[in-house]
């Protein structure tokens, strides 16, 4: 009993507490949030990361110990990791080495996984034609044909496409925030079965 | 200018409206359930538990970067929610699916919600923390991780599901090279961008319809009763746009 009410009862009440800085004009309760509820999540957060991290090293040891095939990925996971970590315990977040790690290797490898996901996009796109010619589909491919052009080819008809561009911008501007609307009003129907306890997410129902 | 005050008192109004809609129909719903709106895609993770259970492979859940601690928080716990039956029927089954995250947090709470699902059966020993893994800190790296996960074998369904922007492509566009099937959601305009083009639309749960997860999977009163304060304030904000855009039109509200 103590271990089912006890989560539920310490989440409920930090939950609301947290709440009301946000929601109610009182600068102890907003000093409450930042100076002592949100830096505990932190440090709880901060103890999530290093058991997550050790996590990623126990599977990719248990891969690389396992008879199975392609295990270059696993050792080149794990010597990365202890080598960062070696590293940043060494000179700290801003010492040279681990900031060339962070300039050379992280932010350009990054950078390339994201361009290639508009070539995936693209490509994702084009297939949605061709197997699936919905009107919504259809309106899909069109809008993003329509942003492809007016930013690869915006020189050479300014007027026109900025046109077409602030007519496609306009409807799509229009369809976000009508989605995150209702996602806001989604999360605060949720977070308010969390917060009275009717949803227990960290115990047992 | 609308001040910072003004501003907290409307959004305290919003959650007492939310409040007192919830428990009113908190009370109705006592009874009798109203008829759920229809998502298919929840339907469907608890059928895909046993389809790869007959065929002895595996499920790859990816449940993206939705902290605990962050604004994605509910997103995530909506998730889980709606994965709940998926992660029952895969403890009972005993073929438990691969949970991928890039967030510490998130890997706790799935890893607990996992966990409880075979403890609800009186068969933790049979539980595998392995089952659950962080693959990387950032949202980019950890699709392309995840996605490689897909190419080693022994997957046939993948699930994405959770808080996701423009590189839950880089997970449907593996499981489409290697034939598996795919579905999921998120709530980001970037993340559905993402995946409307990858995934069918029964397949697809686009935006608010992820919050529904719960009532749709569990049809608990009180989830039904929350969709139901959901659509009230959905309609007091449509009176509130429309209302604030004729004040507009007609001048009265100032620069």
């Amino acid at each position: 009993m103590f271990k089912r009410f006890l989560p539920t009862i310490v989440a409920m009440l930090v939950g609301i507490l947290v709440l009301l800085g946000y929601l109610v004009p009182l600068k102890f309760l907003a000093t409450l949030r930042d100076v002592i509820l949100l830096q505990w999540a932190v440090v709880l957060a901060a103890f999530a990361l290093i058991l997550a991290y050790l996590s990623l090293l126990r599977v990719h040891l248990l891969k690389l110990a396992s008879a199975r095939k392609k295990k270059f990925t696993s050792l080149l996971v794990i010597v990365s990791a202890l080598g960062t970590l070696v590293l940043v315990l060494a000179q700290g977040v801003e010492g040279r080495w681990t900031q060339q790690i962070l300039s050379s290797i992280l932010i350009p490898g990054e950078s390339a996984l994201l361009a290639l996901t508009a070539v995936t996009l693209i490509v994702a796109g084009m297939r949605l034609l061709r197997v699936r010619r919905t009107a919504g589909a259809i309106v899909f491919v069109v809008a993003a044909g329509i942003i492809l052009l007016t930013t690869v080819a915006y020189n050479v008809y300014p007027s026109v496409l900025a046109a077409l561009r602030q007519g496609v911008d306009t409807l799509a501007t229009a369809g976000m925030r009508g989605i995150v609307m209702g996602v806001a009003l989604g999360i605060t129907l949720t977070g308010l079965r969390v917060l009275l306890g009717i949803d227990r997410p960290h115990s047992d129902e | 200018m609308i001040n910072q005050t003004l501003m907290q008192l409307m959004a305290l109004g919003v959650v007492l409206v939310a409040v007192i809609a919830f428990a009113l129909y908190g009370m109705r719903y006592r009874n009798q359930s109203p008829p759920t709106r229809s998502i298919p895609v929840f339907g469907s993770l608890a059928d895909e538990v046993g389809r790869v259970a007959e065929e002895g492979t595996s499920i790859h859940v990816a449940l993206g970067n939705g902290s605990v601690i962050g604004e994605d928080a509910m997103t995530s716990v909506a998730a889980l929610q709606g994965l709940s039956a998926l992660l029952d029927l895969s403890a009972a089954y005993d073929t438990p699916p691969l949970i991928t995250t890039s967030d510490p947090t998130l890997y706790l709470l799935a890893g607990d919600w996992l966990r409880r699902a075979y403890a609800r059966l009186g068969s933790v020993d049979l539980y595998k923390s392995a089952a659950v893994q962080f693959t990387a800190p950032s949202p980019i790296t950890y699709a392309a991780t995840a996605a490689t996960y897909l190419s080693d074998g022994g997957i046939s369904s993948n699930v994405v599901l959770g808080a996701f922007t423009q590189e839950a492509t880089l997970l449907t566009t593996a499981a489409e090279r290697r034939g598996i099937h795919s579905s999921g959601g998120t709530t980001s305009p970037q993340g559905l961008g993402a995946l409307y083009p990858a995934l069918d639309q029964e397949q697809l749960v686009i935006g608010e319809d992820m919050f529904a997860s719960g009532a749709v999977v569990s049809q608990r009163s009180a989830a039904l009763a929350s969709l139901s304060a959901q659509d009230i304030l959905r309609w007091l904000v449509i009176i509130g746009i429309i209302g604030a855009a004729l004040i507009s039109l007609i001048g009265a509200g100032g620069a």
